[in-house]
């Protein structure tokens, strides 16, 4: 019997074929709101210097009527670090998402290819000549997208999968052994720094380096996400996708500078964060397949609430300080990602 | 819109011998034109080059233009291409697998032309209970299938179908024969197949173009290729030529290879 005869219109058949997926959309963008909100609440202090939840709330939503120290806590130090680990996960989460789909290879994020290693070094050149935190980000930045044009230049000539996921684990090495050269011959003060730098912390975070990091992700995601059908037509294999139409080579070099400039702004501000450009595309996979006009947003949302309950449990560990929270990401987050891998296994493929 | 070949001729990277040395063919509007031969001779390598996938030397002419100086994109708008080798084993859904078909029209938010469409295609190749069955969780002709679907989805004026029955049992190697013989005379489409079995070429194609040692041996009607001599020639096969009373086609009974080929295993 088809579709037609049960007297059902094609547009009603294929609505009832997404209505889950956009439910998890909408599930995802709610799991974010309370996860950035409780971020706000949660106290970096030792008990003593707390805001109840009432002032945090009355200065969130009044900030005129607080007082001057309740309004610098809330308003510039808890409020631009919760945001930006949403917008720095969504970040990983999203170019992780695209990297998998470009190299068909699951285990291409941000991180792996080295991303994070080379904003590291960015950085520790930067504190080594004794540059200020501007030019950290900016060095940071700057061998971010080096990285990220070496891996491409490499795999160039033969844009395939293989080559590529190669070129960045090379690059990956050869970031991490400049980086052990440069803190071999630094000062202990120095090398504190660096190591410092290299956790990943969200501590750092200004209203301006969110409003940059905001600003390179507003313009990108929407550029990736118009592509969504071609990027599905990938997910059947390049030369599938180029008989149906797709210029593939084109796709993914522009799919290549959007991701680079995502990722690099956002290690260049945070450091290295692992795992959740990894997570968020795998998570995403198992929630909503492969069609990548859910892939991407689910990936990018699934990725912002990671960081930000990372960021939570990052304050709450040992009272009175902050724990990096790229430590938190990866400790906490591969036992997690170890047990949804091998319960999908058992269910069957992915 | 017909295609035109003209002294066809391409070499693999790094290979010494040209796989292509010199072909040349047409493909009119409302036929099917069939590329039959060895294994190996080049037929696929032939569609590609034809279609600028492989860079080839010779003429490849649209309507009489050459393709080159078509607008950019103009040739792909049109052509249907569906390829032999699988893809990836994507869990994208056959419905969104076929709707891939449209990709030139599709947005994010899916039409319902588009959705109509692909629903249509479904039901003719009897796909319909499947439609929200992961790609990879099909059988390989029933994949097969999917493919057809996506190929003539998108309404091509063009069809090139490389190997398009094969995995297809009997019944599914008529259907979408048939298909494609409908499709191709109620839309007027030039039509271009590359199939090894040679009763179901003879009996589905207007044309034959016979290839061997990267040059056309043979090409006319199936009466004029498929005889006992050129198969004997192009395969090595002593094979048994009649023409079937219920088709008129020929049909091709294989007797033995010429080479005879002393099987012992160590």
């Amino acid at each position: 019997m088809s579709y037609k005869e049960q007297n059902d219109s094609s547009r009603a058949v294929y609505a009832r074929l997404n209505q889950k997926k956009y439910w998890i959309i909408i599930g995802l963008g709610i799991v974010c709101v309370v996860s950035c909100i409780l971020d706000i609440l949660t106290a970096a202090a030792s008990p003593a210097y707390r805001l109840s939840t009432q002032e945090v709330l009355r200065c969130l939503f009044n900030p005129g009527q607080a007082s001057a120290g309740t309004y610098v806590i809330v308003i510039k130090m808890r409020l631009p670090i919760s945001i930006m680990a949403l917008i720095v996960g969504f970040a990983l989460g999203m170019s992780g998402a695209v990297m998998q789909t470009i190299l068909h290879n699951p285990l291409a994020s941000p991180y792996t290819l080295g991303v994070g290693t080379a904003a590291g070094f960015g950085a520790s050149i930067a504190i080594i000549l004794g540059l200020g935190s501007i030019a950290t980000s900016a060095l940071a930045f700057a061998f971010a997208m080096l990285i990220c044009m070496m891996i491409y230049m490499l795999g160039r000539n033969n844009i395939n999968s293989g080559s590529l996921v190669l070129s960045g684990i090379a690059c990956l090495f050869l970031f991490q052994a400049l980086q052990a050269l440069l803190q071999y011959g630094a000062s202990e003060d120095q090398n504190q720094s660096i190591v410092f730098w290299s956790f990943g912390s969200l501590q750092r975070t200004t209203w301006m380096k969110l409003l940059i990091t905001a600003v390179v992700v507003l313009i990108s995601s929407p550029l990736i996400f118009t592509d969504s059908w071609k990027y599905t037509a990938l997910t059947m294999g390049d030369e599938k996708a180029a008989s149906l139409g797709v210029n593939v080579s084109g796709l993914k070099i522009k799919a290549f500078f959007l991701i680079s400039l995502m990722a690099a702004v956002s290690v260049c501000f945070t450091g290295s964060i692992g795992f959740v450009g990894l997570a968020g595309p795998h998570i995403s996979r198992m929630l909503v397949g492969e069609d990548q006009r859910f892939y991407f947003p689910v990936s990018a949302l699934c990725g912002a609430a990671l960081l930000s309950m990372a960021s939570i449990i990052s304050k709450i560990i040992q009272p009175g300080s902050v724990f990096p929270v790229g430590i938190v990401t990866s400790i906490i987050g591969v036992p997690f990602f170890f047990s949804l891998v091998f319960r999908s296994n058992r269910n069957g493929r992915r | 819109m017909s295609l035109q070949v003209r002294n066809l001729r391409y070499t693999y990277p790094k290979a010494k011998e040209p796989v292509l040395k010199d072909i040349s063919f047409d493909v009119p509007d409302g036929c099917i034109t069939s590329i039959i031969g060895a294994n190996g001779v080049g037929k696929s390598t032939l569609l590609k080059s034809m279609l600028g996938i492989f860079k080839s030397d010779g003429e490849v002419r649209v309507n009489d233009i050459p393709r080159d100086k078509l607008p950019h994109g103009e040739l792909h708008r049109h052509v249907g291409y569906m390829t032999q080798e699988n893809a990836l084993l994507t869990s994208l859904s056959v419905l969104n697998v076929v709707l891939l078909g449209r990709l030139g029209t599709l947005n994010i938010k899916v039409q319902d032309e588009d959705i109509e469409k692909a629903l249509s295609m479904i039901d003719l190749l009897h796909l319909t209970p499947y439609i929200e069955r992961p790609f990879y969780a099909l059988s390989g002709g029933q994949r097969r299938m999917v493919d057809v679907a996506q190929t003539l989805v998108r309404d091509p004026k063009v069809l090139v179908m490389d190997e398009p029955t094969a995995n297809l049992d009997l019944v599914n190697e008529l259907q979408v024969l048939e298909l494609v013989k409908a499709y191709t005379k109620q839309k007027n489409t030039a039509t271009l197949l590359t199939l090894h079995d040679l009763n179901l070429a003879a009996r589905y194609s207007d044309q034959l173009v016979l290839l061997k040692g990267g040059y056309v041996f043979r090409k006319g009607s199936p009466a004029d290729v498929i005889t006992e001599e050129t198969i004997m020639e192009a395969y090595g096969v002593q094979v048994h030529v009649h023409i079937s009373s219920r088709t008129g086609t020929p049909m091709v009974l294989p007797l033995e290879a010429v080479t005879k080929t002393e099987y012992k295993f160590m």
